[in-house]
């Protein structure tokens, strides 16, 4: 038996580094998920303790080899997957159903947020699709008792599209997934979102990583599928219609769902772009290993009813970061972190109301073809300060992983890995500021606070690598004792972290 | 043509500097009388070993704390190298596997590229990643291992930060020689074993081959992991070792002759080759738990060596020693099918050419008597991987020790300094000195104090930029400061004890500019040079003869080795590991019946020390009868010996695992015949 053990007694160990997912689960006050990687699992936790404690009683499964029972164990032989299923993140739908997305076997794993174990739902192809089009999801016409749903379906290569090194597109024939159409398999499943009776499910598409400082990336696209978890258990098939969402941008990471005030359903994909790696220079001492964003970061508003793409917000090359987007509990703001730098980037939701629902070309809202939604972009970051002892930029220069909101939309706290540091910002919402406004003075930076060890050399052996960051809802003090704010931790082992930020 | 990246002014500077430290011991040596009798050559030749009661010296460095495995004596036990070398004092092995599988050698917590492997005197870790892969060593063509545990910087150089192991092959005796072995055992495993020695006239010869070959294909149980009070249930709980036949073919020649009565030359030749599957780690989800099922390596090894020694040389009377040796090494190695990624398929050659030249004199003046040691080596090592951008680099060391008796050899003070310039990392001078004191013949005292160093690997420094793990070219050598001190007592008696001996030492060694690798940015791990950490302990072992029937011998080793920033342990390594033998048979030799155990505390495995596995105990056993000494029946055997065993290892089927992801089997059977002509 393996033991695991956490040196922070603020913090809950996990089974094994770099957990990739965290969610409050819906519903039931101080419940979440964590997605762990290695081994492959979800793993529910009571945030009420101090640290949080496992609430599944006396064990919890790993993802059996055949992860969506479809009689196939992965790895096996053709036409048995020769991959298995790398948990990628986590979205909690409901108190009975998480929805933990893996890669590698592209799928989204049904799952119970209270057990970690499997749910069984319904999986469906609609009739007219191509055989092998989804080449893991039953025949098409029919469906079969699945415990996830594949991803590994097939997006058209439309005239023109290129890869993220402006490369033409060039697969064989006998490479295209849909018959007599130039296509390609989507792979590395990142995000999931449930609105409007679909499930959105984000592809990064990665292509060829060998080359870090120019990493290819294929055309992104989010799989939209009918969703349906009215009974209980969720009945899934691809939309017959519209199975594929080509994505504005390179390498989308995430998708949030979004109502508008005036109760229109959106979803927000996040993209980062093409992000590579610094190489080496020899000729300086410092190791150069620091991100760079190849191709601009976007956020793309699909129409959750229609499934068209209606408009895009371009933010520069800034590297998105990964996470979902932190929508203020107004609906206001969107912001996110960054995969290569110490900012913040946020996008005004004002103007997703006047969306036109018409089909037409997607509008650009940067002011070009449509309003400027840009709050903090390329052109104006929101700068978070480095920690004076924190790694060398050279090789870390800053990657702020995850935001989300106090419940009453004035704080946001955001994870900055390499400094591992918790992040404070202020932001006064009120009175329907302008875009001037929201650039010029709403969001204050109020403090960092070093709740981690910066990813460093002399911090061998100490916890690090923040990742994921949830508040809990409510008042705490009020509503519940303990911690407010949950972080993941990474690295050496990974760590789910309570810290009390009187987040109210 | 080898390819040279160095500075030519630089390098005339080198040579000049060894050239003056020659001219400076040779006009030393001029001066005084010779009137000390003239010895023959130890290093790197016949076994120069203090055979009685006492822990054995090593002739280069007497005051080190040293173990000796004599291969006679665990003849027939089917005990591959690694477990020899686990069952030593101050040495932990780490297994990745099972049989065939790589496994790697610690000296008291050092890391494996920080302990030095020989092969006769000629090292046997390459320049790219500084490891020796202790299965590639048979144990049948072995004389002995010679084990110096907490340095050997002054006399091997680079990477001597927690040891040195010599393994030594087997040398003709007076009388021609010749071995068979064969051994099956569980999971298909087969190994077979020629040898002979003989000596004719001026000249000696050895020829040796050794085989194995093994199915693996053995069921593991999986690790569940606890979490406070909730655990995380493998599935499936247990799982067969895939991907894990392994096969090697190893010969070695050796041919030697006197020439004239002063010198004698040698050349040989040791070569490898090992073809395996390499089933990864045991991680991950999935019906193989994330094996490597078509993951496959290919090594093939050679090292050559000529050796021209000379004694009592005139007009100074110097025994010098000459090597030219070349060690040859490509590693191919293929996976088609990754879990991540495109396939790999790697094809990389390393080699290295070096020299050495050793003079030894002994002097008297002033009453005490004294053996000076002068050495110079040169070598060049070269690795030919595209994605490296093939590097070489240049090696020139020189090298001084002094073993002064004084007071009638109560005390020995042993000076040394080695003078390293490695390209590419500027020169170095490393000092040490050791002392013994001997107040009665049954108890001496021995300490040393030491620099040691480590120049990083063609790994840590090139390791190509393509993915997640790269290296890192502005490392820094590791340097540690390290010292030891204890005591030996040996002596026969009492009753019912015909022999008792107990060595017991403490250790400690400071490490900066550990070479770690770690998670350096969101995308990258790399290595890079850590804080000071520390590694200190305590080693005890014991032995008793009792009525030359039985021998009790127990080994124990404290380890505490951590980071001294953050004060977390450093992976990899138990804490306390107990290893005891108990052997029982005639002093004809008829028989023996012996049992090990071993005991493996709680192992750290990550960075923090916070993920740990468990204790354990191993139990082997068996017996080895001779049939050449079984009255009557060994009167019909044409044979000196002919030995029959029977050996069963982990006999309580434990799970064993140094490594988190890499199981080992379970309980072992063996069976082994060994025939000497």
């Amino acid at each position: 038996m393996i033991e695991v053990t956490s040196a922070d007694s603020r913090c809950a160990p996990l089974p094994g580094p770099f957990p990739p997912g965290l969610d409050l689960v819906p519903g039931i006050s101080g419940r979440a998920v964590v997605a762990n990687f290695s081994p492959p699992s979800l793993l529910p936790f009571d945030l009420g303790p101090v640290p949080p404690v496992i609430s599944a009683a006396g064990s919890v499964p790993v993802i059996p080899p055949d992860s969506d029972a479809d009689g196939c164990d992965e790895p096996g032989f053709p036409p048995c997957p020769s991959t298995t299923p790398q948990p990628d993140g986590v979205l909690a739908v409901s108190a009975g159903l998480a929805l933990l997305s893996a890669s590698a076997y592209e799928e989204v794993l049904f799952v119970d947020p209270a057990s970690g174990r499997p749910v069984t739902g319904t999986v469906g192809t609609p009739a007219s699709f191509a055989p092998r089009q989804y080449v893991y999801l039953p025949a098409p016409g029919t469906t079969a008792p699945r415990t996830a749903v594949s991803t590994s379906g097939c997006v058209p290569v439309e005239p023109g599209m290129t890869d993220s090194r402006g490369d033409a597109l060039a697969a064989p024939p006998a490479a295209w997934c849909l018959p007599g159409l130039p296509s390609f398999r989507p792979t590395f499943t990142s995000g999931v979102a449930v609105s409007a009776g679909h499930l959105f499910v984000s592809m990064s598409n990665l292509g060829d990583n060998s080359v870090p400082a120019s990493a290819q990336y294929l055309p992104g696209a989010v799989l939209v599928y009918d969703f349906d978890i009215s009974s209980g258990a969720p009945v899934v098939s691809p939309n017959a219609v519209t199975p594929v969402v080509i994505t504005s941008g390179f390498n989308p990471t995430h998708v949030t769902a979004y109502r508008t005030p005036l109760g229109r359903d959106l979803v927000l994909v996040s993209g980062s772009g093409a992000i590579g790696r610094r190489t080496d220079d020899p000729a300086t001492p410092a190791l150069e290993a620091g991100g760079i964003a190849l191709t601009g970061a976007f956020v793309d508003v699909i129409d959750a009813a229609t499934l068209r793409l209606l408009a895009t917000v371009p933010l520069g090359a800034v590297g998105l970061a990964f996470d979902r987007l932190a929508i203020d509990p107004t609906g206001r703001v969107a912001l996110a972190g960054s995969a290569v730098g110490r900012a913040l980037y946020g996008i005004d939701l004002e103007p997703l109301d006047a969306l036109p629902a018409a089909p037409g070309v997607p509008l650009v809202l940067d002011g070009s073809t449509g309003p400027d939604a840009r709050i903090f972009y390329a052109g104006a970051p929101f700068t978070i300060p480095a920690l004076p002892e924190g790694p060398p930029a050279e090789t870390c220069n800053g990657f702020v992983v995850s935001a989300d909101w106090n419940a009453a939309g004035t704080r946001l706290y955001a994870t900055e890995y390499c400094d591992g540091t918790l992040v404070t910002l202020a932001a006064d919402l009120s009175g329907a500021p302008s875009l001037d406004a929201l650039r010029g003075g709403r969001f204050r930076f109020v403090s960092i606070d070093p709740v981690l060890a910066p990813v460093s050399a002399s911090s061998v052996g100490r916890p690090r690598a923040p990742g994921s960051l949830r508040v809990r809802s409510g008042r705490p003090g009020v509503d519940y004792t303990g911690p407010d704010v949950f972080v993941l931790a990474g690295s050496p082992e990974g760590l789910l972290c309570g810290i009390r930020v009187e987040s109210r | 043509m080898w390819l040279r990246r160095g500075c030519t002014h630089t390098r005339a500077r080198r040579v000049g500097l060894a050239t003056a430290l020659l001219a400076a011991f040779v006009q030393a040596a001029a001066a005084d009388e010779p009137d000390v009798q003239p010895q023959v050559p130890t290093r790197d030749v016949a076994p120069v070993v203090v055979r009685d009661l006492r822990p054995e010296d090593l002739p280069d460095d007497p005051s080190a704390f040293t173990t000796v495995i004599e291969m006679d004596r665990h003849q027939g036990e089917a005990k591959t190298v690694d477990d020899l070398l686990s069952e030593a004092v101050g040495v932990q092995v780490r297994r990745l596997g099972g049989p065939g599988q790589p496994s790697e050698v610690s000296i008291r917590g050092s890391t494996a590229s920080q302990v030095v492997i020989l092969l006769d005197g000629i090292r046997l870790d390459s320049a790219q990643s500084g490891v020796v892969d202790l299965s590639t060593i048979p144990a049948d063509l072995l004389e002995r291992i010679e084990i110096s545990r907490g340095g050997g910087s002054v006399q091997q150089g680079t990477g001597a930060m927690g040891g040195v192991i010599n393994f030594v092959t087997r040398r003709p005796g007076a009388e021609p020689r010749t071995a068979l072995t064969g051994t099956l055992a569980s999971f298909g495993t087969g190994e077979g074993s020629a040898l002979h020695t003989a000596r004719h006239g001026d000249w000696e010869v050895t020829g040796a081959y050794a085989g194995f070959t093994t199915r693996g294909d053995w069921e593991f149980q999986r690790p569940v992991t606890k979490i406070g009070n909730t655990i995380l249930v493998p599935n499936p709980p247990t799982l067969t070792r895939i991907n894990n036949r392994s096969e090697y073919q190893t010969g070695l020649v050796r041919i030697g002759r006197d020439l004239g009565e002063k010198l004698h030359v040698s050349l040989q030749d040791d070569g490898l080759f090992d073809s395996r599957g390499t089933p990864g780690l045991d991680s991950g989800g999935g019906a193989y738990g994330g094996q490597q099922r078509n993951a496959h390596q290919r090594l093939t090894r050679n090292v050559a060596d000529l050796s021209l020694d000379g004694a009592a040389l005139t007009p100074l009377a110097l025994d010098t020693t000459t090597h030219l040796y070349h060690r040859y090494q490509r590693l191919h190695f293929r996976n088609p099918t990754p879990t991540f990624g495109p396939p790999i398929d790697t094809d990389q050659t390393n080699q290295t050419l070096g020299g050495r030249f050793g003079v030894d004199r002994s002097v008297s003046f002033f009453g005490t008597e004294h053996r000076a040691t002068l050495a110079f080596e040169g070598y060049e090592d070269r690795l030919v991987a595209v994605a490296f951008d093939d590097p070489t680099r240049l090696t020139l060391d020189a090298w001084l020790q002094d073993d002064a008796r004084l007071f009638d050899g109560l005390l020995r003070i042993i000076p040394g300094v080695r003078y390293d310039d490695t390209e590419g990392f500027g020169s170095r001078f490393v000092p040490r000195i050791g002392a013994v004191i001997e107040p009665w013949p049954w108890l001496r005292l021995k300490g040393n104090l030491e620099r040691a160093y480590r120049v990083p690997s063609f790994d840590e420094l090139y390791f190509p930029d393509e993915g997640f793990l790269r290296g890192n070219p502005g490392l820094l050598p590791e340097e540690a400061v390290a010292w030891d001190a204890g005591l030996a007592v040996a002596f026969a008696g009492p009753w019912p004890f015909d022999r008792t001996s107990l060595e017991a030492a403490y250790f400690e060694s400071q490490i900066e500019n550990s070479i770690v690798f770690v998670l350096v940015s969101p995308f990258t791990v790399a290595p890079v040079n850590t804080g000071r950490a520390i590694s200190r302990g305590i080693e005890v072992s014991a032995s008793v003869g009792v009525l030359e029937w039985a021998v009790l011998s127990i080994n124990y080793t404290h380890l505490d080795a951590r980071y001294d920033g953050t004060d977390t342990p450093l992976p990899g390594r138990s804490p306390n590991e107990v290893s005891g033998r108990v052997q029982i048979g005639p002093p004809s030799g008829l028989f023996k019946v012996f049992g090990d155990a071993l005991y493996t505390d709680t192992i750290p495995v990550s960075e923090s020390g916070r993920t740990i596995l468990p204790a354990r105990t191993t139990y082997d056993a068996g017996i080895v009868v001779d049939l050449v000494k079984v009255p009557v029946l060994g009167e019909r055997i044409p044979l000196r010996s002919l030995l029959l065993s029977f050996i069963g290892s982990n006999l309580t089927d434990v799970s064993v695992r140094d490594a988190q992801f890499f199981p080992q089997p379970g309980r072992v059977l063996s069976v082994k015949a060994e025939a000497t002509f």
